[in-house]
């Protein structure tokens, strides 16, 4: 498995756990401690992102460690990599302007910024989950 | 209408030029061994460069490495 496919493999798992445990627990406090910190809700959004960069630089050092000598990238990654970017733009495009452009008029404060966080992180999903297919599907122009 | 593939000869041609690996013949088209897998498989499409890198490893015409069918 090249080091480009594992680490998809990995950040997409790793978001959907992560980002998964923490919207729970967002929606649980918002039902059992409706009137918590605004410290509380900083450190717990704090510890998931610090989750997040410490699991991403880990899986990217050990490819960069894996695939040392090796040619880095060819035109196939760069294709995979150019489809699956194209995509995910348009998804964080239509996110951005639901949470930029909309929520202000309906929502405030924390919802949106729960739903931007949200939004990046389908985006980064759809990107990562496209990576995969890519490699294991095939890519044909 | 039905659908087109571009198919290729390289797992045996790579025979034919005494079992060169894969890792061998990535090396020397400028693509890693995981490419060359694919493009075996059929599972990627070179690009028009690649393809004639390729055919040039081989010293054969792009024709008989690569054929649209």
């Amino acid at each position: 498995m090249l080091s480009k496919e594992r680490f998809a493999l990995v950040w997409v798992t790793t978001l959907v756990v992560v980002l998964g445990l923490y919207f729970a627990a967002v929606t649980l406090t918002h039902y059992t401690h409706p009137d918590l910190s605004l410290l509380a809700r900083i450190g717990m959004l704090a510890v998931a992102l610090g989750t997040l960069g410490m699991i991403a630089l880990g899986a990217w050092l050990y490819g960069r460690w894996r695939d040392r000598g090796e040619i880095a990238e060819d035109e196939r990654d760069r294709f995979i990599e150019q489809r699956s970017s194209k995509i995910a733009y348009y998804v964080l495009l239509a996110g951005i302007i639901y949470t930029g452009m909309v929520m202000p008029f309906t929502h405030g404060g924390w919802e949106i910024v729960h739903a931007a966080l949200f939004f990046v992180a389908v985006a980064e999903i759809v990107h990562g989950a496209l990576i995969l297919m890519g490699y294991r599907r095939g890519w044909h122009a | 209408m039905r659908e087109r593939r571009l198919a290729n000869e390289i797992r045996a041609l790579r025979f034919h030029a005494g079992e060169m690996t894969q890792e061998e013949l990535g090396r020397r088209v400028g693509v890693t061994r995981q490419t060359i897998a694919a493009l075996e498989a059929g599972k990627y499409s070179p690009s028009l460069e690649c393809a004639f890198r390729i055919a040039e490893v081989f010293g054969k015409p792009l024709d008989e490495v690569f054929r649209w069918g």
